[in-house]
């Protein structure tokens, strides 16, 4: 049957409004996950640093080796962080160390080895002090004072990897702690709290867990920012599991991301860094 | 005339009934699940502690949210396909499009015609999917502010907090925004449609294809061929559901959808006017 006019005409408007449909995506600007640069900062400008030091699975899973200090030193210098949350450290001399390779300025507060391996707080000028933890929490809280005077209380968390149940205990109790403690100042809650979540993705296929850890992340944020959302993954193969949060309102972000190409061959994360303001300070 | 007629038969087939009692059954199963869910979760079932779920997040708004959400992307694409393919497939098996194409009309108009048909049938599916998902949310849950939180359903990487009147103009955008989503699979079931032997076969192979393209877009493996995927901005409606709505998000997606049913609709037109009527 032969096919009568028209068609043609119309099948190349449905072309066209296709191209055009398509030139309107592609033209798009295409968002690539935030990474962190170190660039010069302003006086005011808070510099914080969470690294989870240990090594990966293929090396054994175990904490900072002694051939990766310098690495990680090398890396701290050239950021020339404020505030550094540290996990997966091997020992309290292995800490000691690393402070002296820092300098004189540094301060640090290691938590006990009660929690699997020590993590710790450090801060170049200020103070710290240290701030009594519920046992049951891994967590270690201090209390910074700036140089300028400004306080912020300090948490490095380690939360579980092998147990959603367990980060959810883990980071519902320490919101609790931080809930109750009536204090001035300011907070940031810093660590790799193992959350493997997919927000505003589809589904990861890497962990069963992702539903109940939503929970315990919903839950955690509540009157807090993750500074780090929208930042790519922080550890391999292609997972976030690093945190920096913030009380509500209390720090502008000005810069937030994984800094990529850092970690030592047998690491898993990359550290994260953000760039904080304080409100009300400009 | 062919509108009227097209129209005319398409009440007598009573799929757009069928097709509610459908609807009507998933909603009431959604309501089930719902309230089990609920209640486990808010009672002593529970089994993290610490959760933000709670008696006043579950309410007839999130239930209308959840249940519209999988009608749109499992559901109302099936009854696309058995439109697609009993308007154009069926009726070429059957040999009404050969009796149709005896009259003085092109067979672009007819296309075009059972076109309108097809699209007006899924707004409208869309419309009562919206309708009684409300309904029944208010009836058995009742309304309230809506709460979406990150990572539930993908809905969003922040809180969203949106008032009652807030969640109902979302929702009355969603309208017009899902039909646009669902004119992607149904163009897709058009352009099969036009390919197939009989309705059966195109509806199966259609329904099959989205499904298989949908698993696609949803799994993090392939997440490199989303962009290529219409299923993968299937439901950029969820957009809408935000304190700020990102516009340029909403018009870029749906773009991509127009874009891929132009297409489709271009081919099929092709497949249609040119091929051989026995």
């Amino acid at each position: 049957m032969k096919s009568v006019g028209g068609g043609p005409g119309i099948e190349l408007l449905l072309l066209l409004a296709a191209a055009l449909c398509f030139c309107f995506v592609a033209a798009r600007r295409v968002s690539a996950p935030l990474t962190f640069e170190p660039v010069a900062r302003e006086a005011d400008v808070l510099r914080v640093v969470t690294w989870n030091l240990g090594t990966g699975v293929d090396a054994g899973t175990q904490g900072l080796r002694r051939e990766d200090m310098k690495r990680v030193v090398a890396v701290l210098m050239a950021l020339e962080p404020d505030l550094v949350f540290l996990q997966e450290l091997s020992s309290k001399g292995q800490l000691d160390r690393l402070r002296e390779r820092l300098g004189p300025d540094w301060q640090a507060s290691m938590s006990d080895s009660g929690h699997g391996r020590p993590m710790a707080v450090l801060a170049c000028g200020g103070s710290l002090s240290e701030l009594p933890t519920p046992e049951f929490i891994r967590a270690h809280a201090v209390e910074y004072r700036g140089s300028a005077g400004e306080l912020i209380t300090c948490v490095v968390v380690h939360a579980d990897a092998f147990s959603a149940q367990a980060r959810n205990q883990t980071l519902g109790e320490l919101s609790s702690y931080l809930d109750s403690r009536v204090v001035g100042g300011r907070t940031l809650i810093a660590g790799d709290m193992n959350l493997d979540l997919s927000i505003d993705q589809r589904g990861d296929l890497f962990s069963d867990d992702e539903y109940l850890d939503l929970e315990t992340y919903n839950y955690f944020a509540r009157g807090r920012m993750d500074v780090g959302l929208g930042a790519g993954s922080t550890a391999k193969p292609d997972r976030r599991l690093d945190y920096i949060f913030i009380g509500a309102g209390e720090f502008d972000v000005l810069m937030a991301g994984p800094w990529l190409g850092q970690r030592a061959a047998e690491m898993d994360h990359h550290p994260l860094v953000a760039d904080l303001r304080a409100t009300g300070t400009e | 005339m062919i509108a009227r007629l097209e129209f005319l038969r398409l009440r007598r087939s009573r799929r757009p009934l069928l097709a509610i009692g459908a609807l009507l059954f998933f909603l009431g199963m959604m309501l089930l699940g719902f309230y089990t869910y609920a209640q486990t979760e808010t009672g002593g079932g529970a089994s993290f502690r610490y959760t933000f779920e709670n008696s006043s997040y579950f309410n007839g708004l999130t239930f209308s949210l959840y249940a519209f959400y999988f009608g749109c992307l499992l559901i109302l694409p099936i009854f696309a396909a058995t439109e697609a393919g009993t308007q154009l497939a069926g009726d070429s098996a059957s040999g009404r499009l050969r009796l149709m194409l005896t009259r003085p009309v092109s067979r672009s108009r007819i296309f075009l015609w059972k076109l309108c048909v097809m699209l007006s049938t899924s707004a409208f599916l869309v419309g009562c999917l919206l309708a009684f998902s409300l309904s029944l949310g208010l009836i058995f849950v009742g309304w309230g502010d809506l709460d979406l939180y990150p990572g539930v359903l993908q809905m969003s990487a922040r809180h969203q907090h949106l008032t009652q009147s807030q969640a109902l103009l979302a929702f009355l955008l969603a309208w017009p925004a899902a039909t646009i989503s669902l004119l992607a699979p149904l163009s897709f079931s058009v352009l099969i449609a036009t390919w197939a032997k009989n309705g059966v076969n195109a509806v199966g192979i259609s329904v099959s294809a989205y499904l298989v393209l949908y698993v696609l877009a949803e799994i993090h493996f392939f997440k490199e061929l989303r962009p290529w995927l219409f299923t993968s901005s299937m439901s950029y409606w969820r957009e809408l559901f935000r304190e700020e709505v990102n516009w340029g998000e909403v018009f870029e997606q749906g773009a991509r959808l127009l874009g891929f049913s132009c297409l489709f609709l271009a081919l099929a037109l092709r497949r249609f006017r040119t091929r051989e009527e026995l």
